[in-house]
């Protein structure tokens, strides 16, 4: 199995890394738009192709065909991110391979592999039989591997980018859901944008990061990203939900939490359906008592 | 200009329904709709021809019996023509082969200047047709757009990933992909709905399009509803030391998560 | 018969859902509150093509059906159920369809574009002080002159009074007035489009009064007095003297989009408990569901109000049958029995759930905040008689089955 990875940060290479040995790859090429992401990879890859650039369709379709000139693979991984699902799509219009996204499993039957993937807003799983060649766009989870040393090199890819890209990137706030232990998330049961300084509070004092759902982000603007399908994918130890109702799209982007705590008034709040620990009240309530007692210690 | 949205009837899943024994699902009794996104690129087209006159076609792949509404749907919005590429059991064909019926689509029936989509479709989610039919057409393309403006000849598309804002220029022919931030899409007006009752679509074999062994559908072993394995411990607040007790619940599981 | 929307009413459906959801929802409250509509919200719904859908296209109409009006009548209703807006919307489709049926073409053309953009209303005026039920009864008088009439007389409880003085265009009524004798029956009347406010000035000879009700805030209702007010031959509707035969049409057609109103707010008010009922806990956590008392009663009147739908829907469909597809062997009177059991069903449900609901709901229903309230205020127009009491309705259907020999006393 010749395997190539679309690489959009480090956290990738140990769960890529998984995905390596389900696969029983043999050769390992890495696809990446950062130099210094590159050289990270470098040392666990055979290959890495670097295309110095901002993300853009054009750029990546011409940088695919250049590669694809000279190299054949059987599998291709991504994450299941926006971009990641941009790079497998783009190569499977090229190549015409199968693809499956949001995949959260994969084992070898025989000589094909069966894979299972989210469907349905991630209610639930679909178990789906591929062959080689195919591309998978993968749901970050527990999955993880040490990965192995290996020495690559580096090959630049040449191509003219879209003219006029243009990146803005998001401002550092130190807030980041993806890489934080625990995330608490504020649903529409937050009423008033001063409220959130309490969700703020907790993720502070518990050492966090915070998000909220689609409608305070997309429709509030009380935040610049959210958890969920259209947004961000987590998988902290413990996500805690305050007035969230837990709808498929936005749950499909917590469900890899190790733990999952929901606060919501509604018995019925389908959230409660997956929740380790479900509490059906008032937030108002419950939410200024919590902060109380860890701060007293 | 011609521009064409491929639509699709997706299934509404806020209403999914499983059979409780078996937890699959019962897909026969779960509305199919428009999906919201798809809906925004019908707008995001129907915003160009106000501005600068251009022709708005769409496409859907699926049958008469099940996507007349849908078709009706797309002209009662404004839409030129509708093309109806009939097919069964369309929600099992794989990205691939959706985007290549759609690419020769465009091939036989373009040139389109301008091609727009939905980001994702409401039910499978995977964002990957969009790019792929790029990939198959050689166009240049911009997806999950969250703004369209327009310059001149010059189109400004913004589109939010999870580092940031990408802002990209490009002129016809292109592909796009919105999503729901993009604009409000119109409400159907009753005349325009009645009117719709009498347009008439185009219904094209797929088989004039691709042949039979390049349909390729995805082989599903199984589907079932997902459960994550929760302890689902239940709390209800009714009164103060109820709130005590919640809370107290809350402290230890993040100690137990190694948080505190 | 069973209760299917059509592919187009479904998309229909869907479209007044959205808008309701849009424009709607969000202002109810404070619509009751003040009083009175937007005069934005007006033009929007005239945009959407909310007014006159089942009047024919040639005259400015949106050229659907009654049952599209019911199913639009009905949706708004869900998202008012004060009813003010949805009751805007059901005599702006009712009244005018009446006159696209029985009006002269000149008079139709002038009138009801302007009603379908929402920039005129056009609704009903037959009751008079002595007493609406009885319209056979009615005072006002026409006197024949030269080139027209001149019409002196009292109306009262109508609907759209301050929207005809206040409105782009203006407006007025399918209007009643005794023609020829005084005297008391109804071969002696004859049906006008009188418009007190046409694109300018309030005309000579009409003085209108606005009272203050007790609900439906949102629209007015108030009366008028007629004092040697001219009226041309060209807005005589139909001819002369048949007026009681066309308006007893018209409020078959306007009757079938009241019961829509009340089953739309019902509807909602049946939803507001069914979220109330599951959640609120009593005597150690119970939840109030949990008690046979309630859920029977749920269960009753959930029931009811689809019943309600059913005879709605039914009339609806017959009246398309009569007046739009206009298919051999319907007849008008063939509607008196289907739609007399719709406004007798409907409102009374209505009702009947916003009672229970209030109860349910405890001291919160009672206070102003919870505004069911306003769905039992809205909807109670409705049986005390607004397009004809509920008796009224029992003496249609007793009439019409048992004979009109069979019924006298
Ligand atoms: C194509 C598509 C993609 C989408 N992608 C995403 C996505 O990526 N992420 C996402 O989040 N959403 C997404 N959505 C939207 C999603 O379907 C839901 O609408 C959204 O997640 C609901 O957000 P919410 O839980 O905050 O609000 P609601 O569903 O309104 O829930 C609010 C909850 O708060 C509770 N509550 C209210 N007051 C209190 C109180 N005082 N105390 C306790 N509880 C209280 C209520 O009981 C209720 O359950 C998407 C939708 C579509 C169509
Ligand atoms: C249980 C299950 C699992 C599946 N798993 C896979 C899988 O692993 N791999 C796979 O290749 N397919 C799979 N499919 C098939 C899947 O339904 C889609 O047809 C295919 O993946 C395209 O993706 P999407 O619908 O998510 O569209 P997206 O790529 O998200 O679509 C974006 C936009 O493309 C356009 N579009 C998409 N489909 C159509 C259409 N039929 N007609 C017109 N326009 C359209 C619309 O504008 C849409 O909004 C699966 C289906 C099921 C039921």
């Amino acid at each position: 199995m010749r395997i190539l990875t679309f690489i959009e940060d480090l956290s990738w290479i140990d769960i890529f890394e998984y995905f390596h040995s389900a696969l029983e790859g043999v050769e390992f090429s890495a696809f990446t738009l950062d130099k210094n992401i590159a050289v990270e990879v470098s040392k666990h890859y055979d290959k890495v192709f670097l295309y110095d650039s901002a993300f853009n369709v054009y750029g990546i379709q011409s940088a695919l065909r250049k590669i694809l000139n000279g190299d054949k693979f059987d599998v291709v991984l991504a994450p299941s991110s926006n971009k990641g699902r941009m790079f497998a799509g783009i190569y499977t219009g090229l190549t015409k391979c199968s693809i499956v996204t949001d995949v959260i499993g994969i084992e070898r039957e025989g000589k094909s592999f069966i894979v299972n993937r989210l469907v349905y807003g991630g209610t639930a799983i679909a178990t789906i039989h591929v062959s080689s060649p195919f591309s998978l766009c993968i749901v970050k989870g527990g999955y993880k591997e040490k990965p192995k040393n290996r020495f690559g090199e580096i090959i630049k890819i040449d191509v003219e980018p879209d003219s006029g890209v243009e990146f803005r990137p998001r401002e550092v706030t130190g807030n980041d859901p993806t890489s934080s232990d625990i995330v608490v998330v504020a649903g529409r049961g937050i009423k008033k944008k001063e409220d959130m300084a309490m969700i703020e509070e907790l993720a502070g004092i518990t050492g966090g990061a915070w998000s909220v759902t689609r409608p305070l982000a997309a429709d509030y603007r009380w935040a610049d990203q959210w958890i969920g399908i259209s947004g961000l994918i987590i998988s902290p130890k413990v996500y805690i939900a305050f007035g969230v109702s837990g709808q498929p799209h936005h749950m499909m982007g917590a469900r890899a939490s190790k733990y999952v705590i929901a606060v919501n008034k509604d018995p019925e709040a389908p959230i409660f359906e997956e929740a380790d620990l479900g509490i059906v009240g008032d937030l108002y309530k419950i939410l200024p008592r919590l902060l109380d007692r860890l701060k007293k210690g | 200009m011609r521009v064409l949205v491929p639509i699709k009837l997706s299934y509404d899943i806020n209403q999914m329904k499983y059979d409780e024994r078996t937890g699959e699902p019962i897909l026969d009794a779960v509305p199919r709709v428009m999906g919201d996104m798809d809906r925004c690129a019908l707008e995001a087209a129907l915003q160009l021809k106000e501005s600068l006159g251009v022709v708005v076609e769409f496409i859907s792949i699926g049958s008469r019996r099940t996507h007349n509404k849908l078709m009706m749907d797309a002209y009662a919005m404004g839409c030129d023509k509708g093309y109806l590429i009939e097919a069964e059991d369309t929600n099992t064909l794989d990205a691939y082969t959706v985007s290549s019926i759609i690419g020769k689509f465009v091939e036989k029936y373009g040139p389109y200047d301008i091609i727009i989509m939905g980001a994702t479709s409401q039910d499978t989610h995977s964002s990957v047709v969009p790019p792929a039919l790029s990939a198959l057409l050689g166009y240049r393309a911009a997806f999950g757009v969250d703004k369209v403006t327009v310059e001149g000849d010059v189109f400004i598309l913004e589109a939010t990933y999870e580092d940031g804002i990408y802002r990209y220029r490009l002129t016809p022919p292109f592909i796009i992909s919105v999503t729901t931030e993009a604009n409000t899409p119109r409400i159907p007006k009753l005349k325009d709905i009645l009117k719709a009752r009498r347009m008439k679509y185009e219904v094209l074999p797929v088989n004039d399009l691709i042949s039979k062994d390049e349909v390729r559908k995805i082989n599903v072993t199984s589907i079932k509803k997902y459960v994550t394995p929760r302890r689902r411990e239940i709390i209800e607040v009714d009164s103060e030391e109820d709130v005590d007790k919640a809370v107290y619940r809350i402290i230890e599981l993040l100690k137990e998560a190694e948080i505190l | 018969m069973y209760l299917e929307f059509s592919e187009d009413e479904q998309l229909f459906r869907e479209a007044v859902i959205e808008f309701s959801k849009r424009y709607i929802e969000p202002i109810w409250v404070n619509v009751d509150e003040v009083g009175k509509l937007p005069g934005d919200l007006i033009k929007r719904m005239g945009e959407q093509g909310l007014f006159a859908i089942p009047v024919s296209e040639e005259f400015g109409g949106v050229g659907g059906t009654l049952t599209m009006a019911a199913i639009a009548t009905e949706e708004i209703a869900y998202y008012d159920p004060a009813v003010a807006i949805a009751v805007y919307a059901l005599l702006q489709n009712g009244w005018p369809m009446a006159l696209d049926q029985f009006g002269s073409d000149e008079v139709k053309s002038m009138i009801l574009p302007e009603v379908a953009s929402g920039d005129a209303f056009f609704g009903i005026a037959s009751t008079e002080a002595h007493g609406g039920s009885d319209v056979a009864g009615i005072k006002t008088f026409a006197e024949k002159v030269e080139g027209g009439w001149r019409v002196s007389g009292e109306k009262v409880y109508i609907s759209g009074v301050r929207e005809v003085l206040e409105l782009p265009t203006g407006g007025g009524w399918f209007f009643l007035s005794k023609t020829g004798s005084r005297d008391y029956g109804h071969r002696n009347i004859s049906a006008f489009a009188l418009l007190p406010r046409w694109k300018g000035d309030v005309k000579e000879g009409f003085e209108p009064t606005i009272f203050d009700e007790i609900g439906r805030g949102g629209l007015s209702t108030g009366g008028f007095k007629l004092d040697n007010f001219m009226i041309e031959d060209k807005y005589l509707i139909g001819e002369e003297n048949k007026g009681f035969y066309y308006v007893m049409q018209g409020f078959n057609i306007a009757r079938i989009l009241v019961a829509a109103a009340c089953i739309g707010s019902g509807r909602w008010a049946l939803d507001q408990a069914k979220e109330w009922l599951t959640n609120r806990k009593l005597f150690q956590g119970r939840k109030l569901s949990s008690f046979q008392g309630i859920h029977f009663k749920f269960a009753e009147l959930y029931t009811e109000l689809e019943a309600a739908r059913l005879f709605t829907y039914k009339a609806a469909r017959l009246a398309d049958k009569i007046y739009i597809e206009k298919k051999p062997g319907f007849k008008p009177k063939d509607l008196n029995v289907p739609v007399a059991m719709a406004k007798l069903k409907a409102p009374e449900t209505t009702i009947r759930i916003y009672e229970e609901v209030l109860k349910w709901y405890g001291a919160y229903g009672y206070t102003k905040e919870s505004n069911i309230y306003r769905g039992w205020l809205g909807t109670f127009s409705y049986v005390i008689g607004a397009e004809g009491g509920q008796n009224i309705m029992r003496i249609i259907i007793a009439r019409d089955i048992l004979g009109k020999e069979n019924i006298r006393s």
